[in-house]
């Protein structure tokens, strides 16, 4: 379910949203009677509105919505937001300059999602050391306390052109006997301390 | 048994086998021994580029693309691949 005050917004969502309402999410009694009760999971997104955005988290949470995640946008109104009680709050401006910075420190890691204050998801370049053992041999999970969530191959190919290109193949949830070799970016899931271990490989 | 010398076309093709094959770091040191014998050919770089990029060197790759378009600018795979890079 999709709601926003702004009809442009919400008929751009319509199509990937099961259902989508012009209302004021700071109106308990339109909130009420679309329904948005019996939602387990809300987004609250409103940009930099910080009074609206504590109010419809705390008439989403007064409906008894299980879960509310909300986008802070500074310190100060994480906290009131958490206090009111939403389950969640994300920064996604903090975020992505986050990932930025790391992707600026390590060229290996491609892409990194913070789970936790103590676990993340990392996309990096398979290590020298990993090249042509399979995860079996390797034992990630035990010697480094990390998890393979997939594998990104990619795949050299010859192009109409005549000239070579990649063909990138993901193997989710890859076997114990699937093996690792030079240019492969993996997947991994783990402590940060963890993973960094496998970063400075 | 008289020994002859690789061309840089010698080098280059097997870089593109070592290519081909995911051999990357192999395919690396070819294209940089082809280069040594023929240093402003755009081709060589390009292919270097792309073994780079197989190689998760991405800095690198960029680098050797940029190189290729400084030397000709309408091999449009360069750009492509240059644009591809630059959003990683």
């Amino acid at each position: 379910m999709v709601i926003d005050t702004d009809e442009n917004k919400v008929s751009v969502l319509s199509d990937i949203a099961t259902q989508s309402l012009v209302l004021d999410g700071t109106d308990e009694k339109a909130l009420r009677d679309a329904g948005v009760a019996e939602i387990d999971t809300a987004i609250v997104s409103v940009g930099q509105k910080i009074d609206a955005s504590i109010l419809i988290t705390l008439l989403l949470k007064e409906l008894g919505v299980k879960q509310v995640i909300v986008k802070g946008v500074n310190t100060l109104h994480g906290t009131i937001l958490k206090r009111i009680g939403a389950d969640r709050v994300i920064f996604p401006e903090r975020e992505m300059a986050n990932k930025l910075v790391e992707s600026f420190v390590s060229p290996k890691i491609f892409d990194y999602i913070e789970l936790s204050p103590t676990h993340s998801v990392i996309e990096i370049a398979a290590p020298k050391p990993f090249f042509g053992k399979t995860l079996r041999q390797l034992g990630l999970r035990e010697h480094y306390g990390v998890t393979v969530i997939a594998i990104k191959k990619k795949l050299a190919i010859m192009t109409e052109k005549g000239t070579p290109d990649f063909r990138e193949e993901v193997n989710i949830s890859p076997n114990a006997d699937d093996e690792i070799v030079e240019g492969d970016i993996l997947v991994l899931l783990g402590r940060y301390e963890d993973l960094a271990k496998i970063e400075r490989m | 048994m008289k020994k002859t010398k690789a061309t840089s076309q010698d080098l280059f093709e097997l870089g593109q086998f070592y290519l081909l094959n995911q051999k990357f770091s192999e395919a690396i040191k070819k294209f940089k021994q082809a280069l040594k014998l023929k240093p402003d050919d755009p081709k060589i770089y390009f292919q270097l580029g792309l073994a780079y990029e197989g190689a998760c060197l991405l800095n690198e790759a960029k680098e050797m693309f940029r190189k290729v378009l400084e030397l000709d600018a309408s091999l449009k795979e360069a750009a492509e691949h240059l644009e591809r890079l630059a959003g990683e």
